[in-house]
């Protein structure tokens, strides 16, 4: 799945996009919108929103082509930048979104703990055994240290691109990394002893 | 060596596996896990959580619904509403000004056109019934209840005047959220306005309320409506204060005005040098209706002209949006001001009042709107300065709940607005 990208061929429609070539505008959308989407998915879980922000990442992109620097960091790993900040932005808004609805349920008295499993994701993965409960594991790791997960286990970010697109210090990203891999660990270890125990009983 | 290894250094050991650089680091750590089993088993649950995590999100990755030619369509047709707009911003804007002083000028100069007849035949008689004039050949038939009592004066607006124009692109009927904001400013020689100056307000532009609420400036009308009553006032009030400029008379109108208006006088005439098509042109309802238009001479009703102005698509170099509205605002100048139409308008005044008056609100009065028309009458394009406050005076930011919104710079303004040409001084 993933896409063999020369990073020559990626300059050479850089410029020609510049110089206002639609083909290649196109050529280099389609060769980076597939691991754009797919990362804004993982980070959002949610269809229409990892669209709009990949939309987002791109005109962004496109309107600031000039400021690509390859030497800095390849084409693919800036939109991935980008787009995390994106979906941050996303969520921040969906947090606020939430919170004053909850208000106004609360308001009408409703009570949270009648409803514990609310807001859950898309889950129409269609995902089997093992990856399946990574997955819902993942679900479950606070928020901050999920998003350097995905950063770093498929975005395939440096830990100084993971602070950019963070908005943090390359210290705190790898803090990130390391507490969520104890979580998740923790997490999928429970999973398995709880299965174990089910299927024994 | 018997202190335990961090996660972070297990962490990094993992990273580098596989590369020949950092082997210092690396054989360190080696050292250490060949004599401690708990941190090889440390090590080997980070890497196996690794894996299944890389697999996992791989999996997912891949069942993600892919729509690359929806998601390049959508960026290639903002891409190019925004190539247009940077081109030729000021043109773009005296277009929107043009329709809508067009708009004023027919409102207005239907109702000129009756005054000048019932001057010419003496005020005595137009009090009681509009006879017939000598002047106007065409049958004049229009209601004398339209007609506003004769002055003796006609030039009594006091110039400077500052109008505040609304203008709704009216994608639903019903929608009183703004699209175009302009402040225009018209100052005054003997009688005619000699230069005008137009403030263009961003629709995004943040605006703090009395009483600590906020808002941007495409909803001031609507919420002037809804709190009071009276959006004209209220748009017109906050905009004074916040741009620290007079507003003295307010506009609102639809784009849908604007249609029926090109309808009204038959048409516009265009010389279309490549034929359009735009397949994607929207319904407004989610769907398409495609555009086409051939090339040549055309006849375009006010539906056409309209979304001929408004395609995104560039048939030719240099034949984009900018340059059709040109075409458009210059197509609708010319066919009013031939004689044959100006009778024919003159005579139809009243249905042409009531056709429009759905599609504007104003606090100018009638006589003032006739003002001014007649003291617009001799402006042109290059009388017109446009101060583009997006341009000049504000800076993007992001603010919860509201997405991108513009803040002014209140002190770029100000020191813009003191040049001499703005503020009234020699030119």
């Amino acid at each position: 799945m993933a896409q063999v990208v020369n990073g020559h061929m990626v300059q050479a429609l850089i410029e020609r996009t510049l110089a206002g070539d639609e083909d290649a505008a196109r050529e280099l959308h389609d060769l980076h919108y597939p691991a754009t989407l797919r990362l804004a998915y993982l980070l959002l879980q949610n269809q229409d929103d990892a669209e709009d922000a990949t939309q987002e990442a791109f005109w962004y992109a496109f309107n600031n082509l000039e400021r690509f620097d390859p030497h800095q960091a390849s084409f693919a790993t800036w939109l991935k930048i980008i787009v995390t900040g994106r979906c941050r932005d996303i969520q921040r808004r969906r947090r606020r979104a939430r919170w004053l609805s909850l208000q106004k349920l609360l308001e009408a008295g409703y009570d949270p703990e009648d409803e514990v499993a609310s807001h859950r994701p898309e889950t129409a993965l269609e995902l089997v055994g093992v990856q399946q409960m990574v997955w819902e594991a993942l679900e479950q790791v606070p928020r901050k240290a999920r998003q350097a997960l995905i950063l770093r286990y498929f975005g395939g970010l440096s830990y100084p691109e993971m602070a950019l697109a963070l908005g943090c210090t390359v210290s705190t990203a790898k803090s990130r990394v390391a507490y969520g891999h104890q979580v998740l660990a923790h997490l999928l270890e429970q999973k398995a002893q709880f299965e174990l125990s089910y299927s024994t009983k | 060596m018997n202190k335990h290894l961090t996660d972070h250094q297990l962490l990094s050991y993992l990273d580098t596996q596989g590369e020949s650089g950092k082997r210092e680091h690396r054989e360190r750590v080696e050292a250490h896990l060949l004599s401690c089993p708990a941190c090889r088993a440390r090590l080997e649950r980070l890497s196996r959580t690794a894996a299944l995590l890389s697999s996992t999100l791989d999996a997912v990755g891949t069942r993600v619904k892919l729509s690359p030619d929806r998601s390049w369509h959508t960026l290639r047709s903002r891409l190019e509403e925004q190539r247009a707009r940077k081109n030729l911003p000021t043109l773009h804007l005296a277009f929107r000004y043009l329709v809508m002083l067009a708009v004023l000028l027919v409102i207005a100069g239907g109702i000129v056109g009756l005054l000048h007849t019932l001057a010419v035949t003496g005020p005595a008689q137009a009090t009681a019934t509009p006879a017939p004039s000598p002047v106007v050949t065409a049958p004049a038939g229009p209601a004398p209840t339209l007609a506003p009592l004769p002055r003796q004066q006609p030039y009594q607006m006091s110039l400077p005047l500052s109008i505040l124009i609304l203008g709704s692109d009216g994608e639903s009927t019903d929608s009183d959220l703004v699209d175009t904001l302009m402040l225009l400013h018209l100052v005054q020689k003997e009688h005619k306005a000699e230069y005008a100056f137009i403030v263009s307000i961003p629709r995004n532009l943040y605006l703090e309320l009395p009483g600590g609420d906020s808002t941007l400036a495409g909803s001031l009308y609507s919420l002037g409506k809804e709190r009071s009553g009276n959006g004209l006032v209220f748009a017109g009030e906050v905009l004074s204060a916040t741009l620290g400029m007079s507003v003295d008379r307010v506009v609102f109108l639809r784009l849908d005005g604007f249609v029926k208006l090109i309808d009204l006088i038959g048409g516009v005439e265009i010389d279309v040098p490549y034929p359009v098509e735009d397949r994607a042109f929207p319904d407004g309802r989610g769907g398409y209706d495609p555009l086409l238009i051939p090339a040549g001479r055309q006849l375009l009703d006010g539906v056409t002209a309209l979304r001929y102005a408004r395609t995104t698509v560039v048939p030719a170099p240099g034949f984009d949006r900018t340059f059709r509205q040109q075409q458009i605002a210059l197509a609708v100048h010319e066919r009013i001001t031939q004689p044959g139409i100006l009778t024919s308008l003159i005579s139809r005044a009243p249905a042409l009042w009531s056709a429009i008056s759905d599609d504007v609100a104003t606090n100018l009065s009638l006589n003032e709107a006739i003002d001014l028309a007649l003291a617009t009458s001799s402006l042109t394009v290059a009388d017109i300065t446009v101060i583009s406050i997006e341009a000049c005076c504000a800076v993007p930011q992001t603010i919860r709940g509201k997405g991108e919104v513009l803040l002014l710079q209140e002190k770029q303004l100000e020191s813009l607005m003191r040049t001499p040409n703005i503020s009234g001084g020699e030119r």
